[in-house]
């Protein structure tokens, strides 16, 4: 099978499966559509190399493009203490985490979607995203942290119960 | 929702679905690549050029070029011998002008080291420095000034930070006012010991405004952020070449046979050049690899030279490397250059 035959199948089967990892990175169905293109795009000259276990280096585009991209856009943490009024009156737990989300930095939201949608271990973690096993630890402590803290009324979230 | 699982997993049945065709991303990616290739050519003849003297000007008005300072006393003896498997002290923030720097993976596993030998006294050792894992692959790049008194390499957190060696003070390359964003393991390279050159993000897609365009680079020096610059306006770039005259100049290295790994071809005009390029000292020596992974300094020209080989002839000694160009031409009885 020809490098670009294999292209096509790992696309085809896999494509949907990088857009959910995608729409959790990015919080809109557009920049989703977007990452998982250009890291698509951006594997075909090491295709040669990955072909034979493609999604984990697939994977790693995606993430480091995600946390590159959002540091591009100029990505400011912007502390509150007022808790947005959407957090109170939106009506699926969905939409709330979708906010909760929002509010993490790039790393730290890229770290919890490998670690609690992917199940990557922290060691692949650490490996897609470029950073130490104790950098992936800090981020999924502080974002859970913060996941907490965000949701209203110190209300414990389902968002931050229990691990997979 | 029972854990952060589950409403992630909720989440992502929002999740869009399909997207352009299979085929048309593989015929974009292998565009990109091209254009990426030509980026590297880019910096190769980038500093082919500063090499011959011709210089780059950058073309928003920087015309300030700084004046390299003298070089110091150099104690740098060739070949360099590199201690394999030695424990090496720590050379602290500020060790003083360095003749080379070695990324390594430390022992054990897990991280990536850097090694520094010390332009004045000879002494190797370790650097204090969190370099980025991705330098367990080949796609990274860390560059050292000509005068070996700033490395520039990638963090953990993927940032391009500067780190002057005599001072020990760090900069991070704040990106932030970008319209763009840097390649993220593209080139970069010192010009001269104050200005840092490189690309920002190949056009993966067109549409996205978050993209570089065709050429496009950055430039920074010392207590700046960076700026945007057009490579295509470099002088000796592939893109001026016919117009620069280059081809005077045997700026593409052909010495290394056809298929050898260490060759690309510029989208140009096809010709081979050379990717595993080390370092260039003036006019007329490059230092690469040899196929035994000792590092060799070559006629720029192809021209063998028996005298100018054995730069560093340790067997086992780690390939990611980047010299003081200056130095080492000092140590070679030759002009300066850049890495």
């Amino acid at each position: 099978m020809t490098g670009h035959a294999d292209f096509e199948q790992f696309v085809l089967a896999r494509r949907n499966a990088l857009l959910r990892t995608a729409y959790l990175l990015t919080g809109n169905h557009h920049d989703a559509e977007d990452l998982v293109q250009t890291a698509l795009i951006k594997v075909v000259p090491k295709w040669p190399r990955i072909q034979d276990r493609p999604e984990p280096y697939v994977r790693q585009v995606l993430a480091r493009e995600s946390v590159n991209r959002r540091r591009g856009r100029r990505w400011r943490e912007v502390a509150t203490d007022v808790v947005p009024e959407a957090m109170h009156h939106d009506s699926t737990d969905r939409i709330a985490l979708l906010e909760d989300l929002r509010r993490l930095s790039p790393r730290q939201r890229a770290v919890l979607v490998l670690r609690y949608f992917d199940d990557l271990t922290e060691a692949d973690t650490a490996a897609a995203l470029g950073i130490s096993v104790g950098t992936v630890k800090s981020h999924v402590r502080d974002a859970l942290a913060r996941l907490r803290n965000q949701r209203s009324g110190g209300e414990q979230s389902a968002a931050t119960r229990g691990n997979p | 929702m029972d854990t952060l699982h589950d409403g992630l997993a909720e989440l992502a049945e929002d999740a869009p679905t399909g997207g352009a065709p299979a085929a048309e991303l593989w015929a974009r990616g292998k565009r990109a690549h091209r254009f990426r290739v030509a980026a590297v050519a880019a910096a190769v003849l980038v500093v082919g050029a500063v090499g011959a003297g011709i210089g780059v000007r950058v073309v928003d008005g920087d015309g300030d070029r700084s004046v390299p300072e003298p070089v110091g006393p150099v104690v740098v003896a060739l070949p360099i011998e590199y201690p394999v498997g030695k424990e090496l002290p720590d050379l602290g923030d500020a060790p003083g002008p360095l003749a080379g720097i070695w990324l390594t993976p430390q022992e054990g596993g897990g991280g990536v080291e850097a090694v520094g030998l010390v332009a004045e006294t000879g002494r190797f050792g370790t650097l204090p420095i969190e370099v980025s894992s991705s330098y367990l692959t080949p796609d990274a790049y860390f560059a050292l000034s000509p005068d070996g008194s700033r490395i520039a390499y990638d963090t953990p957190a993927d940032e391009v930070v500067v780190r002057d060696l005599v001072t020990g003070d760090s900069s991070s390359l704040a990106f932030d006012s970008f319209q763009t964003r840097p390649a993220d393991d593209g080139p970069y390279t010192w010009v001269d010991a104050t200005h840092l050159v490189g690309h920002v993000a190949p056009e993966a897609d067109p549409a996205s405004i978050h993209q570089g365009g065709e050429g496009d680079g950055w430039v920074w020096q010392p207590g700046t952020e960076p700026k945007l610059v057009n490579l295509m306006t470099y002088p000796g770039t592939p893109y001026l070449a016919q117009n620069a005259g280059v081809y005077e100049h045997p700026w593409f290295l052909t010495l290394l046979p056809k298929g050898n790994p260490r060759t690309c071809l510029s989208i140009r005009d096809g010709m081979p050049v050379l990717c595993d390029l080390v370092g260039v000292i003036g006019p007329k020596i490059a230092l690469t690899h040899d196929g035994d992974g000792a590092v060799v300094a070559l006629d720029i020209k192809g021209v063998e030279n028996p005298a100018l080989r054995d730069l560093v002839a340790t067997p086992g000694a780690p390939l990611r490397v980047t010299f003081a160009t200056d130095l080492i031409g000092q140590s070679l009885g030759e002009g300066g250059g850049v890495s």
